[in-house]
């Protein structure tokens, strides 16, 4: 037995000393193509990694710039609204297109002169929201509920009390029903084809405005001017909604509740009586400064008195003294605004 | 021999990975060239429409326009407003004018006056201007309006 095994060992020994190194060399090699594929397939799946991860940031940064640029374009736009200084009825009424699906919130900063911020998202080509793009506005008063479409009614009114203190923008999306307005109201909306807001003929869906009657989703009650020579149809009054009692002086006001939610139309009365203030100043300085052959100086008291019931924000003494200083201003020989 | 065979593999391959390196930089280094200019020009495309509504914004601020007494003719700036703003802090009125860099008011005929009306230390910047009317009230038995030419210089 021994000696058959040492047969056996005599004879395989040899073969794998000689044939042992051309064995692991066959075996790399069957090894290697392995390898070169799974390096194949390592890089590929990194390059392709690379690629899926690049092209979903740039989708997303060409996101985030065209609603940057929609953000910016919506402000730009609203521009023509706040700059026409022309009193009396509703100034300009316009359609404004986005072209895309969009959602638009506003907020409202009051410290001193304040600012609006505006937040965008809009509906990319898959369907689903972007981005929420955030931007300030700091020289305009938007007074809107938060929006949801493609395009938007956008009217605008210039706020006087007595004098011009900017033009104030109304955005709706939803539509609304005037019931029993009056007809200086119906008149202010005369050559405005705008088809978001009927008079009496409400249709199911639309958000019922009630003058001087309840039950409405807004009621809206005051003091109605009297006289031929009114511009507004109200000089004060509440607008009833929501469970809340907004205050208001002035039609472009009253449109501001009507249109508005409660935070915002705050804010924004806030920023108003700020500027207002800011250009009450302004006008006693006019006074100093005018022609000497104009005898200005009375209007001063009647301008600092008004100032005092800016800070007390009661509606009826507001328009009161603003009705006093405006036939003040007109019985001088020199008016002052 | 076998050696060198796949030593030269080796090395065809670490080519090939460089060309495809290189390949995606140039592209990805192409387009961000192009994005970045694309972005430039929105930017200032977006910068030059704001001045020019803000020209309009200008002359119809309440802070500065003339009095509605003037009537149809209140499409001006008000000398008086002019100087009275001035007297104010004009800090006040930053927050307003976010982002631009100056709003001038000059008038050009008959005399040469220049109002300032927010500056603030902005750099890189481009002037947009447009004519305007800055007129006076006097008084010389009767009221009257003393006008000449101005411009509003927006600079953002």
């Amino acid at each position: 037995m021994q000696n058959e095994n040492k047969k056996s060992q005599t004879l395989i020994l040899p073969f794998i000393k000689n044939n042992g190194d051309k064995m692991i060399r066959r075996l790399k090699q069957a090894q290697m193509p392995a390898f070169g594929w799974m390096f194949a397939v390592i890089v590929g799946v990194m390059i392709l990694f690379f690629v899926i991860y690049f092209l979903g940031k740039t989708i997303q940064t060409e996101t985030k710039e065209s609603e940057v640029i929609l953000a910016k374009n919506f402000d730009i736009l609203l521009n023509p609204f706040s700059s026409i200084g022309s009193s009396g009825p509703i100034s300009m009424g316009k359609i404004i297109n986005l072209g895309q699906e969009s959602k638009i919130k506003f907020d409202c900063n009051d410290y001193g002169l304040g600012y609006q911020t505006m937040a965008i998202q809009s509906k990319s080509a898959f369907g689903k929201y972007g981005e929420l793009i955030n931007i300030d506005i700091p020289d305009k008063y938007i007074f809107s509920k938060e929006l949801n479409g493609k395009s938007f009614y956008v009217l605008s009114k210039s706020f006087e009390l007595p004098f011009r203190i900017d033009d104030l923008i109304y955005i709706l999306s939803e539509n609304y029903c005037f019931i029993n307005a009056p007809d200086k109201i119906k008149e202010q909306f005369e050559g405005i084809n705008l088809k978001k807001i009927r008079f009496n003929d409400c249709l199911d869906g639309d958000i019922d405005v009630c003058f001087e009657k309840s039950n409405c989703d807004v009621s809206v009650s005051g003091s109605k001017c009297e006289g031929f020579f009114c511009d507004n149809a109200y000089e004060y009054g509440i607008v009833k909604k929501e469970g809340k009692e907004i205050g208001f002086v002035t039609d472009a006001l009253m449109y501001s509740a009507i249109f508005s939610d409660y935070k915002l139309y705050e804010c924004n009365f806030n920023r108003l009586m700020n500027r207002l203030d800011l250009l009450i100043d302004i006008h006693k300085n006019k006074i100093g400064i005018i022609d000497p052959g104009c005898d200005s100086k009375m209007l001063n008291s009647e301008l600092s008195t008004f100032k005092d019931y800016i800070k007390l924000k009661n509606m009826a003494q507001l328009s009161t003294s603003s009705k006093n200083l405006y036939e003040e201003n007109s019985d001088l020989e020199c008016p002052v605004f | 021999m076998k050696n060198k065979k796949a030593q030269m593999k080796i090395q065809e391959m670490a080519f090939v990975l460089i060309a495809i390196f290189l390949l995606f930089s140039m592209a990805f280094i192409f387009y961000i060239k192009l994005k970045s200019s694309n972005l430039e020009k929105t930017s200032y495309e977006l910068k030059q429409s704001k001045a020019l509504s803000i020209l309009d914004k200008v002359a119809a601020m309440p802070e500065l326009s003339c009095s509605k007494s003037l009537g149809k003719e209140s499409l001006c700036i008000d000398e008086d407003k002019l100087e009275a703003m001035n007297m104010v802090e004009l800090d006040v009125y930053k927050e307003l004018w976010r982002g631009i860099k100056e709003i001038k008011v000059k008038k050009i005929y008959p005399a040469d006056k220049e109002f300032i009306v927010h500056s603030s230390d902005i750099k890189d910047y481009e002037s947009y201007s447009s004519f305007t009317r800055i007129c006076r009230q006097k008084y010389d038995n009767t009221v009257f309006y003393q006008c000449s030419i101005g411009i509003i210089l927006v600079s953002i």
